[in-house]
Formats: structure tokens, C-alpha cells, sequence
């Protein structure tokens, strides 16, 4: 009997993306099939009887959603944009169960955002799960609780299950919000005829025919009332009367649905460009990433599309919107070159399009244009000053330019605004110490520490507090801080590698070697952690498990010609006579200089010559190592050379009596 | 009796009592001799008739005091061979099929249902596709007749009293050529002799190209009526000697034409005379209210039973019209379409109607499933009325679909226990088997199969076999039934027959075949006594005006009661 007012096609699609929404998963009823991390599905529902044009639609987004969720990014808004606009085509195509899935998961990704409980709601209420509609729209109430679609919803479902009275109190908070809501009147009428009051539901059924003549249907519950009250010849009028019009309410979240089923993602695009006010730019460019991203050819769709709007005279805004959404596309695309291009253009129509000159700046800072990022982000900042990520681009272009004191004040603010931006607490703290003010960079850490919520973002913090301490040579609040890190994420590589270098800084080898062992196993190819490890390991005296460690990194690294003469010139000097092995660091000496002839290859290949007991050969290597690098060594380095030819004339493997 | 809508909420919710947990009550049976499977000749052009039809009947067509089973068969549509269709084909003949029950046969120390096939001994080989069905004796015989309601001609087959039947709509008058579903026995001008509505459901032009309709999706899908014309309805005057007259317009029921699926014949403004109620497709609903001279005046809208609460029209499939909340006066119930509720209107008494659904805890549950055929039963002879609602969707089920169901139509069948005053609790998940198994599930059929006073059904399936379900309950009160006759013996529907109980009132029930879709039910009426224990009076009141009474009629038992001559209408 309620339907939702129709409204222009393109205020429709404004509702897809939130306007008038400021921004747990259940049973699963199509068959699904697991991609990527935890417990997210993209549900596949039979299309087999599918026309080719909605069936391509849908297994597009499929497609684009599975490549999205294999990068693993599940907190991207192309991931949940992504499913929220699939629960949409399912819900579009009348396939419930499909859309129900997808709403459930766009939910528990983005569980602030209304839209999707919203839905949920709706499409449960499709399927007849009277109680699943409840409970989700509830949740939509619960984010927005002056929700009037929502409300309204809530309130028809409640008086479905009978529950008259909380029917009528969700009519009466409509009515508080909207005085004279045809559709909330008519709730309170049909109450009232429910219990047993056909006076009072006339006069409802009456006002919502004074509100909105339109709604014609009206006049069947309302004869029944005057009926009720004995008043047979109203009744027959107003059923003469009678006609098929229902009451109606706004509902842009549910009048999309049509839309999305008729359009293509590109006419959404242009219907959505044109709606000044009706949402935020950046839920704008959410749809464009989600549903355009992954499209091939797409930059060249919507050119066209901007040569259509341009030629159907649409306004410089519009257009503008278009060349931002472009501009995304080619970041994402790595063109920043061009992405800068389309940002110009973007801002030259719609010049307070704020978001299109952050990204202008963001594009231009990576570009290495610095001056003009800082004109951008400037511009962005006088259409809203209290942005704390572009304040703190601002000043991370500022510091490019050699100005970081001006930043100070861009970064202050920034973290007051918003203390959760982990990124500006850091440069904070860099600005400071780079400032030689070792004690008020520690002290932004630890403030920055206190007021980050999230353990996660605590972990780099720590980390950097860890550098600051260290740099201040406080070795052990060092340690301490990569610990800390370590403790809530035991496989931080930063965190790690800090730490174990730390230890042999401090020559506590063991703990290094340790450390570096950890590192190795969330890293097994990180070729410094392998490294690390078998210095450790040599400098702790650990000589036999450095060369089976060395070996495991070459098992595990083939190509790795640093793993390789570390062992083979460990194999040809090691002090314990026992770890020594001339022919296999020949074989590996071979091999490394065969790879690369440097200076340094073959004075490992030298040094394994000599251990293999081929002296002439250690000698006559020597010697071609000094005729065409000594000159251009450091004097060290050539006594040393000069030292280990003397040992191989006289017959003396490398470095006896000695660590090299 | 008349009352403010207050007070009818006061009925409404007065004395609800806490609904015992079901049992399995009804378990299904499955002698050897009844073997039946429907045929819908569904062969990928997605016609109507192929998501629509299906048909059982209860009656005694042998008179040896036990229900025969008739069930409607389909055909192949659109010039298709049989071999082309979709879903299994049965063996043999593609023919309505009768089986007798052989019940009284079974001897005293047991009722075991034993049915014989007695299709080709009776000549009943019918071959249209069948969609409906009436159950009647025509012609006063006191031989029970069948009139078959088809996509395409229908058959009125007369029975002849020695086991066969002859065909006979032709040469009566009664032949009916369009798709029509709704046939309904009844004497409107109280003459003693039955007539005929039959109601129409859509124009099928069988020699045109099927018509292409598509889902959201752009697949193929089967039409929504609303792509077809409506047929008309038909009104039959029994003129005696076999013959029928078309008054469909003189009446007035000619007028207009409603996609007719369901249709009960009741007296329900109180005025002695016959009246109709159809339950359309998509289409408001009719009240056909009888008037002086054998005119029928449309009063729906006005009576509040056109549409529901909110004046939209549902499509309604099964109806019934019994006094659901006891108060004395007939209720209506129909099914509907998936998204739409099982709807009750509430008779206030006065002529008029009110949706109650949300009252009587029907809404919420009847959602998820598209209902077709519907009974009432009284499980346990409680006194208070139980409903049976036989489910199948008309448009393919997504989870099934996508879990590659050839035929992914099917939903489980429902029981609703009642609680007295108009409230139901659906009960189906602890009903057994019967209401769990899945099936696309169209006509429903109510009777007692088995003679021991309760209320067995029959189910029709689309594409499946046909079952029959047999009442185990442990009764909690006695039992009465009572079988109103004409003269020559034959069934009298339409008569209302109440008992007087002891220490709990009156309680009315409505003599009848007719209501459920594709179905005819037992036309007997049974009484559970409840608490009561016994009756103490008995009335009949004959849809030709008279009465007849009896005082402290023995429980357990059938009673048959003959209408006197003097009833009927000069």
C-alpha cells in the first residue's frame, strides 16, 4: 500500500551513494564460493536463464570484486562499495538470497555505514523474514536514528507482526520528525482501525487524502472505517472514489534499485556527476572505483561520456566531476602525469570540489612538484580547514621544500583534529627531531601513543619511538619500544629488523642471532635478515651453525651471490679449522665469479684456492686482483690483499691465526 | 449478530489459550493400489497451465459410505508430444484417474485404506487438462456426479449408479469451453436441484504463439495473470432432467470477470439465500450477494472483502468461509502469492468484513510460501478449528535454482493449529513429514477417508505423485458428524448445520464441497466436541429455507439427515 514517491532518475542514483544517509553476517542462501581472506563470499547464484546483458553486469562485478579481494585489502571501500553495489544488482534482478548475502557482508565491513542494514532490511522484508527486517532495520535506527525511510519501514513491519503498539510509537516518532507524514498517518490509521477505533482511523484515512490526494487507495480503509461507524453512504462514496494510488514517502535507497537494474555503471556515473548536493565526492568516486575500476577501457568510456555531457551543454560542475573521476582512475592506473591533467580540468569546473584538489596535490607531490602540491593542498584547505590529512600533506609538501618548521603548525593541528592520524604524529615527531629536539619528538610519540585507539597503528609508533631512542643512543628504551611492538605484533619486520640490529650493535649476538631467526621466518627470502643472522652468528664464535644457517639461506635463496661468498669466504677463513671446507667454498667462489668477476669475487676466489690447498692458483688470483683493483682500494684493503698474497706464496690458506 | 468493531477485537483475542505442541498428526499412507502422478506437460514455453493446475476430489461416487478419490491429470500443452516434457511422465494413459476405496471392505478390526484404479471401469477417461473440479448429484439421483473444470472444455460426468459415468455437459447445457477452475455445486433458487457456477480464470487462446514473458533478470518466466484476459464466470440453472440454462447474465454474475481460483457458495448476509463468494487472481475479490429473483448483486468493496486492509488486491487461490473465530458467523480465509499473507477477513455480523491478519498470527508465516489449496480440520476434535495450506511457488525459488533443482517450484505444505478466537500458530515444523517434505503442492482436499471421525486429507501435486494423509491425532472430546442429503439421497451443500453442545454453546458449520482450489472436499460435516462431550440439540437449516432438528444425537457416528420436502423454495 506505501510505495516510495518517485523521484527524478538521477536524484535515484544520488541515493545509491548516501544522500540523505550520513554515512554479522547471515545465512548464506545461494551458493557461495570462498575467495580470499576469512570468511567473505561472493555468492553465485544460477544465471544460467539469465539475458547476456544483466548476467555480464553481474559476473563483471563478480570478477572485479574476487580481484579486489584476493590484494587482501578487505578495509578498501572498492571491497565494500564493491559488495554493497553487487547486493544491489542481486537485489535489483530479484535474487534475494544472493543479495542478502552480499548486503550482510558489505555490513560487517563497513558497520557505520547505514545503507547496507538499510537494505538488508529491505530485502529480507522481500523474502517474507519479517523478524531479520526488524532486527536489521533496527540497526539502520540505531547508526540514524532520525531515519524517516527507515522508521517508517520499521513501524509497517512491526504492525505486519501485530505489534500494535510499537507500530504506533514508530508512526508518532516519524510524525515528531515530520509533522503531517502521509505515510506515517496512514500507519496511525490502520492501527487505529486494528483496534477497534474506526473514528479515529477515519480521521487519519482523511488528512492522508488531504496531504496527498493522490494516494486514492486510501479510500478503501477508509470507507471500511466510515462502514464501521455505520456510515454506509460515505463509505460508497469514498469507494466510488477509490482508485489504485498508494501512499507514498521518499525512499531514494529503494528507488534506486530500478536504475541500477536498467543502467550501466557509466550512466550511474554521469546521473551521479550531476548531483551537486546530493553526496559527498568521496562516496561519488567510492562508486566510480568499485564499479569502474577493474573495467577495461574505462578512462576511454568516460571520455566519451564527457563528450556527450559537453555536448548536451551540461554544467562546467558535472564535467568537472566526470575528469575527477578519471583522474582516480588514472592514479590507479599509475598515471599520475595524466591524473594531474584531469585534476586541473577537474577544478577548473567544479573549483570546490575539495577532494579533487587533494588528489591534484597528492598527484603533484608524487610527481616531485612540490610547489604546485602545496598550491593544491592550500586550496583544498580553504574549503575545509579541518581536513587532517591534507593538512598533514600540506606539510609533508612543505618539508619537501626545505620548510618543515611551517609544517609544525599544519601537523599540530592535524593531530589535534584528528589523533588518530598515526602518519602525522610520526612526521611530528621527525619534524621535531630533525628541529635537534630529541626530548619533544620522544614526548609526540609517547602523547601519540596515548591517544591511538588502535593497537595496530601503536605498532609503528613504537617502532619510530624505538629509531628516536636509539638515534639518542638510549639503547635499551630502544629495545624496550621494539618489544613493545613485537608484543602486539610478534612478526612486525620493522620491528624486528630494528631489534636485531640493535642486539649486535650492542655485540649481544645471541639475542641478534635470535631475533634474526624470527625475522627469517616470517621473511624466509629477506636476504638482510640472512645476512644479519650469519654475522651474528660468526661475530657470537658460532662458526658451524653460521655455515649451516648459511647453507639453509642458499637452499632457500639460490641465486643469492651475497649468501654465497659470505659462506664461501666463511668456508675459506673461518677460524675453527673444522667449519673449513676448500673445496666446497671453491665450487661456491667458482660459481659467484662466473656470476659476477668483480674485485671482490675473486678475492673470495683466492681465499678458496688457497684453502683447497692450490696455492699457485690463490697467488696468481691474488695477483690479478691487486694489478686491476689496488689502485682504486682503500689502503686497508690493499695491505690486507697485499698481506694474504704473502700467505699464499708461502703456502698458507688465508688468514691463519687470525679472524678476517 | 451485529457488534462494533471493538467488540469483534474482544472475540478476536478473548480466550486465546496456549497452543498445545503438535504432534505428527497427520502421516501419510500410501496403499498399494493408488498410484498417481500428475503430468503438467511442461516442455520450455513456460504456459500457465503448467504452474497452475492440478486437481483431487473426495466423494462417494459408489455409495458404499466411504470417499472415492478422482484426480485431475494434465496433457500436453501447445501442440508438444509427451515425450518432450520436462518432468517424468507417468506410465500409461494420460487420464483423470478414480480410485475406489475399498475402506468397508477392510472389515470391522481395521480401517486400512485399500484403493483400487477404477478409471477404466468407470469410463471416467478423461483427457483434458484438468484444473478443477465439483463434486454434486445433478440430478438428483442420489448418485454423486463430477463436473471437471479444464484448460479448454469442460466435462460434466454423470453418474450413472453402476460405477461408470457418462459424459453429458453438451447435451445439458453446462459445457464451458474456456480455462476455467472454479466450479461450485449449489442450489441458489432452492429448488432442490443443484446448480452450477463455474468460475473462469484467464483467456488462453491455445492456437496462438505462447506468450513470451520474462523475470527481472530477463530469463524466461512464466506470465503474470495480469498478461491475460480474464474469463468469464458462468452461472448454470438446473433445470431438472439433465438440462442447464446459462443465466450468467440475468443473474448478474456474467457481469465483469474476476481470474477466478477459488469460489465458496454460503449464505453470509443472513438472508436464507445462497450466496458467492470468489477469490480472484490478482483482481479484487467478488461477493456475490443473492437478491429477491435469482439476481446476484456484487458487494465486495462495500462488504470489505475485496481487497485487503490496505485496498490492494492479493492473489487469492484457496478460500474458505467458515466461522473461524466462533462467533457464529462465516470468516473467510483465502492463500496467496509468496509476499503476500494467508488473509481472514472477519464476518463483524452485520454484512460486513474486516482484515484481521495481523490479529491472528497467520501473517508473518504464510510470507515465504505461495498458498493454493486450503482446508480447515478440527485435529484432536477440539472444538476449534485447524487449517491446512497446500504451498508451491509460481516462480522458480533462487536457492533452489542455484543448487541446480530441475524444478525449483517446490515448498513445504503447512499446518496452522488453531487457538481459538481467530488465532493460528503455524505448527508445521512439528507436523512430520507431511509439512516438511518439499513439493510444489496445489489442490488440498479435506475429508475422512477412513471413517473414524476425523479429517484426513488429499493432496494434488504439480509434476509429483498425489498423497493421501491420514488423521492419527489422539482425539481430546468426541465427535459428531452429520451428512445433510436431499431426498433421493443425494448431498445438499450449502446447508448449515448447528450444535447445540453441552455447556459451550452453539457452533455452526456450513455443509460443503467447495472453497479449496482444485479441490472437492468430503461433503460431511464432523463436529469435535472438545470438552462438551456431547450435543445436545442439532439443526439443520436447508439452502431452500427449512429446518430440521434433533435432540441429543449420539456422538461417534455419522448422522445422515434427509432435507423434508417442504423445505425447498416453490
Amino acid at each position: 500500500m506505501i510505495r516510495a514517491l518517485p523521484i527524478p532518475p538521477a536524484l535515484l542514483l544520488a541515493g545509491l551513494l548516501v544522500a540523505g544517509h550520513p554515512v554479522a553476517v547471515s545465512p548464506l542462501g545461494a551458493q557461495t564460493a570462498a575467495v580470499g581472506a576469512g570468511s567473505l563470499v561472493i555468492p553465485r547464484p544460477d544465471l544460467g536463464a539469465m539475458e547476456p546483458g544483466p548476467r555480464e553486469k553481474i559476473e563483471t562485478l563478480q570478477a572485479a570484486l574476487e580481484a579486489q579481494l584476493a590484494e587482501g585489502d578487505l578495509s578498501s571501500d572498492r571491497v565494500r562499495e564493491g559488495f554493497g553495489f553487487l547486493g544491489q544488482l542481486f537485489h535489483a534482478y530479484e535474487l534475494p538470497a544472493a543479495a542478502e548475502t552480499c548486503y550482510a557482508q558489505a555490513r560487517s565491513l563497513s558497520p557505520e555505514d547505514p545503507r547496507w542494514p538499510y537494505y538488508l532490511g529491505l530485502v529480507r522484508l522481500s523474502a517474507g523474514d519479517l523478524e531479520g527486517a526488524v532486527e536489521a532495520l533496527r540497526a539502520v535506527l540505531a547508526l540514524t536514528p532520525d531515519d524517516l525511510a527507515a522508521l517508517q519501514r520499521l513501524a509497517d513491519v512491526q504492525l505486519e507482526l501485530g505489534e500494535l503498539d510499537t507500530a504506533r510509537r514508530l508512526y508518532q516518532r516519524a510524525l515528531d520528525l515530520e509533522p503531517e507524514r502521509p505515510a506515517a498517518l496512514f500507519g496511525l490509521g490502520r492501527v487505529a482501525a486494528l483496534s477497534g477505533d474506526p473514528a479515529s482511523a477515519a480521521a487519519r484515512f482523511e488528512r492522508v487524502l488531504e496531504l496527498q490526494p493522490e494516494a486514492s487507495a486510501v479510500r478503501y480503509p477508509l470507507a471500511q472505517a466510515y462502514r464501521a461507524l455505520g456510515e454506509r453512504e460515505r463509505a460508497e462514496l469514498e469507494l466510488a472514489r477509490r482508485g489504485e494510488g498508494r501512499v507514498a514517502f521518499a525512499d531514494p535507497l529503494a528507488d534506486v534499485l530500478p536504475a541500477i537494474a536498467t543502467s550501466s555503471a557509466f550512466e550511474v556515473v554521469g546521473s551521479l556527476a550531476g548531483e551537486r548536493e546530493g553526496f559527498s565526492e568521496e562516496s561519488f568516486l567510492g562508486f566510480v572505483l568499485s564499479q569502474l575500476g577493474s573495467a577495461p577501457g574505462a578512462v576511454d568510456q568516460l571520455d566519451s561520456l564527457l563528450a556527450s555531457l559537453r555536448e548536451g551543454g551540461a554544467p562546467a560542475w558535472q564535467i568537472g566531476r566526470v575528469e575527477y573521476a578519471i583522474g582516480a582512475l588514472l592514479v590507479g592506473h599509475g598515471r599520475d602525469v595524466d591524473a594531474v591533467l584531469r585534476f586541473q580540468a577537474a577544478v577548473r569546473g567544479a573549483p570546490d570540489l575539495r577532494d579533487a584538489w587533494v588528489k591534484l596535490g597528492n598527484a603533484q607531490a608524487r610527481a616531485g612538484q612540490f610547489e604546485e602540491a602545496l598550491a593544491a593542498f592550500d586550496r583544498a584547505l580553504e574549503l575545509s580547514a579541518t581536513d587532517a590529512a591534507t593538512l598533514r600533506k600540506r606539510a609533508a609538501a612543505l618539508i619537501n621544500l626545505g620548510r618543515g618548521e611551517e609544517g609544525v603548525s599544519d601537523l599540530e593541528r592535524a593531530v589535534e583534529l584528528d589523533p588518530a592520524d598515526r602518519q602525522a604524529w610520526t612526521l611530528l615527531a621527525e619534524l621535531r627531531q630533525a628541529a635537534g629536539d630529541p626530548q619533544a619528538a620522544v614526548a609526540t610519540l609517547q602523547a601519540a601513543l596515548e591517544a591511538m585507539p588502535a593497537a595496530s597503528e601503536r605498532v609503528s609508533l613504537h617502532v619510530a619511538l624505538g629509531d628516536l631512542q636509539r638515534a639518542a643512543r638510549r639503547f635499551e628504551s630502544a629495545a624496550r619500544e621494539y618489544l613493545k611492538a613485537l608484543r602486539v605484533d610478534e612478526q612486525h619486520v620493522p620491528a624486528l629488523s630494528r631489534l636485531a640490529s640493535l642486539l649486535g650493535e650492542l655485540r649481544e649476538f645471541d639475542r641478534a642471532a635470535e631475533v634474526y631467526g624470527r625475522w627469517i621466518a616470517v621473511e624466509p627470502d629477506s636476504r638482510q635478515a640472512r645476512m644479519g643472522e650469519a654475522s651474528a652468528l660468526i661475530l657470537g664464535g658460532r662458526f658451524a651453525f653460521a655455515r649451516d644457517r648459511l647453507e639453509a639461506g642458499l637452499a632457500a635463496m639460490p641465486g643469492n651471490l651475497d649468501l654465497k661468498d659470505v659462506l664461501a669466504r666463511h668456508l675459506a677463513a673461518c677460524p675453527d679449522p673444522a667449519v673449513r671446507d676448500g673445496a666446497r667454498a671453491l665450487e661456491l667462489a667458482l660459481e659467484l665469479y662466473e656470476a659476477v668477476p668483480t674485485p671482490e669475487s675473486t678475492e673470495t676466489l683466492a681465499m678458496a684456492y688457497a684453502e683447497a690447498g692450490r696455492f699457485e692458483d690463490a697467488v696468481s688470483w691474488q695477483e690479478r686482483l691487486i694489478a686491476t683493483a689496488a689502485d682504486e682500494a682503500a689502503d686497508t684493503l690493499r695491505e690486507r690483499w697485499q698481506a694474504n698474497l704473502e700467505l699464499y706464496r708461502k703456502g698458507r690458506a688465508c688468514c691463519d691465526g687470525g679472524t678476517e | 449478530m451485529a457488534r462494533g468493531a471493538a467488540a469483534g477485537l474482544a472475540v478476536l483475542l478473548a480466550g486465546v489459550a496456549p497452543v498445545a505442541e503438535a504432534e505428527e498428526a497427520l502421516r501419510e499412507v500410501a496403499p498399494d493400489g493408488f498410484r498417481f502422478l500428475q503430468f503438467n506437460g511442461a516442455a520450455g514455453d513456460f504456459l500457465l497451465p503448467e504452474i497452475t493446475c492440478a486437481g483431487v476430489a473426495l466423494l462417494d461416487y459408489d455409495g458404499d459410505g466411504d470417499l472415492d478419490v478422482y484426480l485431475l491429470q494434465g496433457a500436453p500443452l501447445a501442440g508438444r508430444e509427451p515425450t518432450e516434457a520436462l518432468l517424468p511422465r507417468p506410465a500409461g494413459a494420460l487420464t483423470d484417474r478414480l480410485f475406489r476405496n475399498d475402506l468397508a471392505a477392510a472389515g470391522p478390526a481395521g480401517r486400512r485404506l485399500e484403493l483400487v484404479d477404477v478409471t477404466a471401469a468407470s469410463g471416467v477417461e478423461e483427457r483434458g487438462y484438468g484444473c478443477g473440479l465439483a463434486a454434486g448429484d445433478f440430478d438428483d439421483d442420489g448418485h454423486v456426479d463430477l463436473y471437471v473444470a479444464n484448460v479448454g472444455a469442460n466435462r460434466l460426468l454423470r453418474n450413472r449408479g453402476d460405477g461408470s459415468f457418462e459424459e453429458v455437459a453438451g447435451a445439458g447445457g453446462a459445457d464451458h469451453a474456456g480455462w476455467s477452475v472454479a466450479p461450485v455445486w449449489f442450489d441458489y433458487d432452492g429448488d432442490g436441484r443443484l446448480d452450477l457456477f463455474v468460475g473462469g480464470y484467464v483467456e488462453l487462446d491455445e492456437s496462438a504463439a505462447p506468450k513470451i514473458c520474462r523475470s527481472a533478470t530477463g530469463a524466461r518466466d512464466y506470465c503474470n495473470p495480469a498478461a491475460y484476459e480474464a474469463a468469464p464466470d458462468r452461472l448454470f440453472r438446473n433445470l431438472g432432467e439433465g438440462r442447464f440454462e446459462d443465466v450468467s447474465e440475468p443473474s448478474g454474475i456474467g457481469r465483469g470477470a474476476g481470474k477466478t481460483l477459488g469460489a465458496v457458495a454460503a449464505d453470509f448476509d443472513g438472508d436464507g439465500r445462497l450466496d458467492l463468494y470468489l477469490a480472484n487472481d490478482g483482481e479484487p475479490n467478488r461477493l456475490w450477494l443473492q437478491r429477491a429473483g435469482g439476481r446476484f448483486e456484487e458487494q465486495a468493496m462495500l462488504a470489505g472483502c475485496a481487497l485487503n486492509r490496505d485496498g490492494e488486491a492479493e492473489a487469492s487461490m484457496g478460500v474458505v468461509a467458515e466461522d473461524l473465530d466462533g462467533d457464529g458467523d462465516l470468516d473467510l480465509l483465502m492463500t496467496h502469492l509468496a509476499g503476500e499473507t494467508h488473509t481472514l477477513y472477519r464476518n463483524d455480523g452485520a454484512g460486513g468484513f474486516e482484515d484481521v491478519t495481523v490479529l491472528s498470527g497467520l501473517g508473518p508465516p504464510s510470507l515465504r510460501s505461495t498458498g493454493w489449496g486450503l482446508a480447515w480440520l478440527d485435529l484432536g476434535h477440539d472444538g476449534v478449528p485447524d487449517l491446512a495450506v497446500a504451498n508451491g511457488a509460481v516462480r522458480a525459488i533462487e536457492e533452489l535454482s542455484t543448487a541446480g533443482d530441475p524444478y525449483p517450484f517446490h515448498q513445504p505444505n503447512q499446518l496452522f493449529r488453531g487457538a481459538g478466537g481467530g488465532r493460528f500458530e503455524d505448527v508445521s515444523a512439528a507436523a512430520g513429514t507431511p509439512f516438511t517434505h518439499s513439493e510444489v503442492s496445489r489442490a488440498l482436499a479435506a475429508g475422512d477417508l477412513d471413517n473414524d471421525g476425523d479429517t484426513d486429507l488429499a493432496l494434488a501435486n504439480i509434476g509429483g505423485p498425489a498423497r493421501l494423509l491420514l488423521d492419527d491425532s489422539t482425539p481430546s472430546g468426541g465427535w459428531l458428524g452429520v451428512r445433510a442429503v436431499g431426498a433421493a439421497g443425494g448431498d445438499r451443500p450449502g446447508a448449515r448445520v448447528g450444535a447445540w453442545l453441552s455447556g459451550a454453546g452453539v457452533r455452526w458449520r456450513r455443509a460443503h464441497t467447495d472453497g479449496s482450489f482444485g479441490a472437492a472436499h468430503d461433503p460431511r460435516t464432523v463436529f469435535g466436541l472438545g470438552a462438551a462431550g456431547a450435543v445436545e440439540r442439532l439443526e439443520l437449516r436447508w439452502p431452500g429455507g427449512g429446518r430440521s432438528g434433533w435432540r441429543s444425537p449420539p456422538p461417534g457416528c455419522y448422522l445422515t439427515v434427509r432435507e423434508p420436502a417442504t423445505a425447498r423454495r416453490p
